[in-house]
């Protein structure tokens, strides 16, 4: 196997092929740095008008999808002190979250003075789903590209909590802390038909519900939610259209309070689960599951190609991983 | 439009969706009629990625609001919806 000598693709990552220069067709096909910043300025633009529209109608502005994780910290700080955003930050307990994240959570939350609920689904439900997907992959191919499927689990789950809770509170926004490379810049301001919403749960729902049965029902919006399509919630992830550096944002937020919580690697600064999730990945599909953000991050020119490759082995602590096993009776 | 305008509209994106949501699955196909929503073939990302694609290789631009199941669903409504948008040019 190699790799792309541009980003950092490995030669077998899905739909990806390599050229006689050793170069991926991701990056072949990339629109370049400059069409690209062009790109980010016109969401940049939306991203504004749309909270120039929305600010100050509601108890809320804003739903924060907030994990604790450097990445979110940072949108958060974003969001409340550059927009000054009436702010709900929402973190969804997968039952991994590191001792030291509550800390970062509560430390983050105070200093920038922003409401916050935790959600903490029942674990012998999670623990269910997480089995089944470290052992098989429960949606469509695709997703593999982006995430294993264990994150794949919680990011729906994490997403559809997060949109029940953002109707029940009539929150006009719903954000998320995700970093570029995660999601395409297009998806950065995204107004979703309600009914094309639903239809999308089908991605995610049902094969939850095959694994878990109906015990997952309550952490999606019911059916009569997505009927009403006045004040629906509208999508943001911002942090794409502001410059995007590991390091810095590591320095910044420690000043709010957040320190590196030990166990866990630098892809997921926030989950235990995430070093067993991605050894399951490699073992099964032979390619790091960051494979894909890290190496858009390299592309896009937010790292360097030596940064980039740091990323990618599976950094695990022997004590964690056998402490997150046990948890789940494996 | 190279592609799109090689195969026709409804079977380069029948490729597009079998090569990039399909892959790894048995017997990979998908019919005209068959719902790719409710199917969970595609998610809310594959949708921008989806969209994304349309734009490129028909040269059309998808407003927001049109990305409704209506016009997304399957292979066939997509097919009317891109017509439509091309011929409103
Ligand atoms: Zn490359």
């Amino acid at each position: 196997m190699k790799l792309c000598k541009t980003c950092v693709l490995p030669s077998n990552f899905p739909h990806v092929v390599f050229d006689n220069e050793g170069v991926c067709s991701a990056c072949r096909q990339f629109v370049g740095k400059k069409r690209l910043a062009r790109i980010k300025a016109e969401y940049k633009r939306k991203f504004e008008r749309v909270i120039k529209d929305t600010r100050s109608r509601h108890s809320y502005d804003l739903l924060m999808c907030y994990s604790g994780g450097k990445d979110s910290t940072y949108a958060l700080s974003l969001l409340k002190r550059k927009y000054g955003l009436k702010i709900l930050a929402f973190t969804f307990d997968n039952g991994f979250v590191p001792d030291r994240t509550y800390i970062n959570i509560r430390n983050v939350v105070e200093k920038l003075g922003v409401d916050h609920i935790f959600f903490k689904p029942r674990f012998e439900v999670l623990k269910k789903i997480f089995n089944a997907a470290l052992k098989r992959n429960l949606y469509s191919a695709k997703t593999l590209d982006r995430a294993s499927p264990v994150c794949t689990s919680c990011m729906g789950m994490v997403k559809y909590s997060a949109l029940k809770t953002a109707i029940e509170k009539d929150i006009p926004l719903i954000a998320f802390g995700w970093s570029p490379g995660q999601a395409p810049v297009t998806s950065s301001v995204l107004k979703i038909d309600p009914k094309m919403m639903k239809s999308m749960q089908a991605a995610i729902k049902p094969p939850l519900s095959k694994v878990a049965g109906k015990e997952i029902d309550g952490y999606f919006p019911p059916d009569s939610y997505y009927r009403k399509s006045a004040n629906f919630p509208m999508f943001v992830h911002p942090l794409e259209l502001f410059p995007y550096n590991e390091k810095k944002i590591l320095a910044f937020i420690k000043g709010l309070g957040w320190k590196m919580p030990s166990g866990i690697d630098l892809n997921a600064t926030n989950c235990l689960l995430n070093s067993l999730a991605d050894e399951a990945h490699i073992a099964k599909y032979k390619f790091h599951p960051y494979a894909g953000e890290i190496a858009a991050l390299v592309r896009e020119g937010y790292m360097t190609r030596r940064e980039g490759l740091a990323h990618l082995p599976v950094k695990k602590s022997a004590k964690v991983l056998s402490a997150v096993k046990k948890k789940l009776g494996i | 439009m190279n592609d799109a305008k090689k195969l026709g509209i409804k079977d380069e994106l029948k490729k597009f969706i079998i090569n990039n949501y399909l892959l790894g699955a048995k017997n990979a196909k998908i019919s005209d009629d068959d719902s790719f929503l409710e199917e969970g073939i595609i998610d809310s990302i594959g949708v921008i990625e989806l969209t994304n694609h349309i734009q490129r290789t028909c040269g059309i631009k998808i407003h927001v609001a049109e990305i409704v199941p209506q016009n997304f669903d399957t292979l066939n409504n997509l097919e009317k919806y891109i017509n439509r948008k091309l011929h409103s040019k």
